[in-house]
């Protein structure tokens, strides 16, 4: 049966992704690059741009990786269908270039963030309390260090699942499993480590503990949205026609309300406590977000970004429609960037919301090579985890 | 109908031994309908050193409404102590039961079968011990829900309707009532059950009375379906919200230590250890003395372990965020009550703490430790102390340093705050024990839903083989 599905659909081609995102990403990068470093009058508004667009592809890199851990630890059958997706976003690939990429990072220290300005950190003593750890040689080293033993966990973890696909060693998966239960601690440890080094500390004084939580969720439901999008849409092409089902949009479906959910959830607590606090340093962060417009933005994600998706995924019926849940994916993808941005840009940008010509060229030059990096490590293998017994099944019945 | 004791796959079975509906019927029900079930020592003892613990109560209420709260070890700055972790303790606990019966029925967990009754009820009486420390801190409980509660008045008084104490009210009062209806419209089809096998007229009319007319009809179980499904939907963002609300009551203050933006998770986290803890804690000794280690398996025990260890993991990742960013604020106050923590007069607690719910409970990575019975045991105790502890720490203990040193201030508790705490443990014990005695403990007809499920092989995965029908 399935063969006559497969015979007959025209067939699915996620890695064409790869060159398009090629064709786009190599010369914007070199635009923003070169803009960075040549242009002295561009330097600092396309460094910030530059980092924007950087933290919103690391975050989603960090997501798929997250979500792939997550998969190992629990078995459940919702992630099968997307593992690959996830594997080539969070995988090896993604992870070193995302290191790579933030070598331009490195070179503009000097104009995003307050602990690498030697005369601000002098005069500054909560600067000077934490400049043993969040200083330029720290930072650098625990983000090359980070992003090394990430890829190296990715790089395990697939070809695990890849031997496993060879063999049909069900050894593999309980590797997997003993290995990615303490590894998602880990990844929620040094993600928070990292974003702090990353975003937070662009803020001298600010602080959350909720800061890694938000990086944690976020992230992982822009990854499930963009892996959940890419089955949707090629839900009728083969190979993936063979496996679509009405569970297995209900279960992504659910998954993604549940993300959203923490997502405004961890939102929410964050800014309950700090407006009735109402402390400086803490609720500073809201002082900027509550002005020059940058208020309609937090307005617009409570509803665009939790609201609409919560009732949407809430309806049986588009959970049972793969054309209509891509529909949601695609606007929580959109929402994703736009929550980036509300987190990062307000941290140097005194203006208020307004897209600059360098934010879409950054965010579109590194996701271009992103999307290149995933495009050619979807090649690598099968669309699917051909290793598993619940996914087969699936495919017999299909 | 049979279910075999061995599974599929090698994994433990949901339900053990050669089960058919009626045995299920009988291990259940005789529990309830069997006097000679409880000649045992055990049930005799534990519910008498329980009553012991109860009278303390008594005592412990009666003299503090007599002479008021000065009888605590409150003081000024500890205006918060033992009454409010042992509320924060106590709300936690429950949290296991409305997870249990609520989210795992809405994600179709059907292994929550055989604990969700024990874990309603355990919920029910938690939050009933969890309600009297605020309403006697109030020292006028009798007047108290004139303050609590906003009515029009001639005064024109309302509550404070930004605090979080006022809406701590609304979320524990609905917690406790959707808690109950919950666990009440559960028990009517055991009820119409044990209304059949009751065999004395007088206990056929009582068990009549409580079934209201529940004969089991396709209506009825349409109808009943359909409520507790409604339940469950209204419980789920009870299990959230709650804790969230109880978390804020501390972290929308100014109080170093408290306004953490991690703490709503954090609590929530906290409670679902400090509750399945508990479950295993009673279901472990219940499921040995009463033999139902056939419905109550290793499998059980083996999830509610992996639960603990996954929200212990997150708990654990709280402190480690309270330190990382006490530190990294760089503001003297934050850093100073981490000092005070690591090295302050009450720093046993502190490291006592990290021992019972950071390193203790790591033992359940093992599998061999999940299934080793003691150990378990052992695991769950450290973290209903170490939970308590995290309350002592997170409470009294930021209260005594503050902004200005000249307000720093021991605190201490008294015999008066050990009695009521000791007896709402006694009085939590009794209640669950007198449950145990006269309603059934395990959920007879879910029950045997599941071995129907089990047996007609639609949850192969699961590890009961079905090898015959009735």
């Amino acid at each position: 049966m399935s063969e006559v599905h497969a015979a007959q659909a025209p067939e699915a081609n996620v890695a064409k992704l790869g060159p398009a995102g090629l064709l786009i990403g190599v010369p914007l990068l070199g635009v923003s690059i070169g803009l960075m470093y040549l242009a002295p009058d561009q330097r600092v508004e396309m460094a910030q741009s530059y980092l924007f667009g950087w933290v919103f592809w690391a975050a989603l890199t960090l997501g798929c990786f997250g979500l792939t851990l997550l998969h190992h630890t629990v078995r459940g059958s919702w992630g099968l269908s997307i593992l690959r997706m996830l594997e080539a976003g969070g995988g090896p690939r993604a992870l070193s270039l995302m290191a790579l990429l933030f070598l331009p990072v490195v070179g503009m220290y000097g104009v995003l963030y307050p602990w690498a300005d030697k005369a601000r950190v002098a005069a500054d003593t909560i600067l000077q309390h934490k400049s043993g750890w969040i200083n330029p040689q720290m930072v650098t080293g625990r983000t090359f260090v980070l992003f090394a033993i990430w890829a190296l966990a990715a790089a395990w973890l697939r070809r695990s699942s890849a031997r496993q696909d060879e063999s049909g060693d069900e050894t593999e998966a309980q590797k997997r499993t003993n290995f990615a239960a303490p590894g998602i601690v880990f990844f929620v440890i040094t993600v928070t480590l990292a974003v702090t080094d990353w975003v937070m500390s662009l803020d001298a004084h600010w602080y959350s503990t909720m800061f890694g939580p938000l990086f944690v969720v976020g992230p992982a439901l822009g990854a499930l949205a963009l892996c959940t999008l890419i089955v949707c849409v090629n839900a009728d092409k083969s190979p993936f026609n063979q496996i679509m089902s009405l569970s297995l949009t209900k279960d992504l479906g659910n998954m993604l309300f549940t993300l959203n959910l923490f997502w405004a959830y961890f939102n929410f607590s964050q800014f309950i406590i700090y407006w009735n606090g109402n402390l400086p340093t803490p609720a500073g962060y809201y002082f900027h977000r509550s002005a020059d417009g940058w208020n309609f933005i937090g307005g617009f994600l409570i509803v665009f970004q939790f609201l609409v998706p919560f009732f949407a995924l809430m309806t049986p019926r588009i959970k049972a429609s793969p054309r209509a849940l891509a529909w949601v994916c695609g606007w929580l993808i959109l929402m994703r960037f736009l929550d980036v941005y509300y987190i990062v840009t307000p941290m140097y940008r005194t203006t208020g919301p307004m897209v600059h010509w360098q934010d879409i060229v950054a965010l579109l030059g590194v996701g271009g090579i992103w999307l290149a990096a995933f495009g050619s490590q979807v090649k690598g293998a099968s669309v699917y985890p051909v290793h598993d017994m619940r996914l087969m099944e699936a495919v017999e019945h299909a | 109908m049979m279910a075999d004791k061995e599974g599929l796959g090698g994994h433990d079975p949901l339900i053990g031994g050669q089960q058919t509906f009626q045995s299920l019927d009988n291990t259940i029900a005789s529990v309830v309908q069997d006097q000679k079930r409880h000649s045992n020592k055990p049930w005799m003892a534990t519910t008498f050193i329980a009553f012991i613990f109860v009278n303390i109560l008594m005592v412990s209420v009666g003299w503090l409404v007599y002479q008021g709260i000065g009888i605590w070890g409150n003081n000024v700055p500890a205006g918060w102590a033992f009454d409010i972790i042992n509320f924060v303790w106590w709300i936690g606990i429950g949290h296991a039961g409305t997870l249990i019966s609520a989210i795992l029925l809405l994600l179709r967990q059907q292994w929550r079968n055989s604990i969700n009754r024990f874990s309603e009820a355990m919920t029910i009486f938690a939050v009933m011990c969890a309600a009297m420390f605020p309403l006697f801190h109030t020292g006028r409980p009798w007047v108290a829900f004139y303050w609590l509660l906003p009515y029009p008045n001639i005064m024109g008084v309302w509550p404070q309707f930004r605090s979080p104490l006022i809406w701590d009210v609304f979320a524990v009062s609905t917690y406790f009532t959707v808690s109950l209806v919950f666990w009440l419209v559960g028990l009517v089809p055991d009820f119409g059950t044990l209304r059949d096998r009751a065999e004395k007229v007088a206990m056929k009319r009582f068990w009549a009375i409580l079934a209201m007319g529940w004969r089991g009809s396709q209506k009825h179980w349409h109808r009943y379906e359909q409520a507790y499904l409604i339940l469950a939907g209204i419980s789920t963002p009870l299990v959230l919200s709650v804790h969230s609300i109880v978390s804020l009551d501390f972290a929308v203050s100014i109080v170093p230590g408290w306004n953490t933006a991690v703490f709503p998770p954090y609590f929530v986290a906290g409670a679902v250890f400090a509750g399945f803890a508990m479950v295993l804690l009673l279901a472990i000794p219940i499921r040995a003395i009463y033999g139902l280690k056939d419905l109550i398996t290793m499998r059980h025990i083996d999830w509610c372990a992996k639960i603990m260890l996954t929200t212990g993991l997150i708990v654990f990742f709280g402190y480690m965020l309270e330190v990382y960013y006490g530190w990294y604020s760089g503001e003297i106050p934050e850093t100073r009550v981490m000092l005070w923590r690591f090295f302050g007069p009450y720093k046993y607690l502190y490291w006592l703490l990290i021992l019972c719910n950071g390193v203790i409970p790591q033992l359940m990575w093992s599998p061999k430790a999940r299934r080793h019975i003691p150990t378990v045991w052992f695991v769950c105790l450290v973290v209903s102390l170490g939970m308590w502890l995290e309350r002592f720490v997170i409470i009294p203990m930021s209260l005594t340093i503050n902004y200005l040193p000249a307000s720093d201030r021991m605190y201490y508790p008294t015999l008066w705050d050990f009695g009521m705490f000791t007896g709402t443990i006694g009085f939590f014990v009794f209640m669950m024990f007198l449950f145990v005695r006269f309603l059934p403990t395990i959920n007879m007809f879910e029950m045997k839903d599941l071995l129907h499920t089990l047996s007609h092989g639609k949850a192969r995965k699961v590890a009961v083989g079905a090898k015959g029908g009735r």
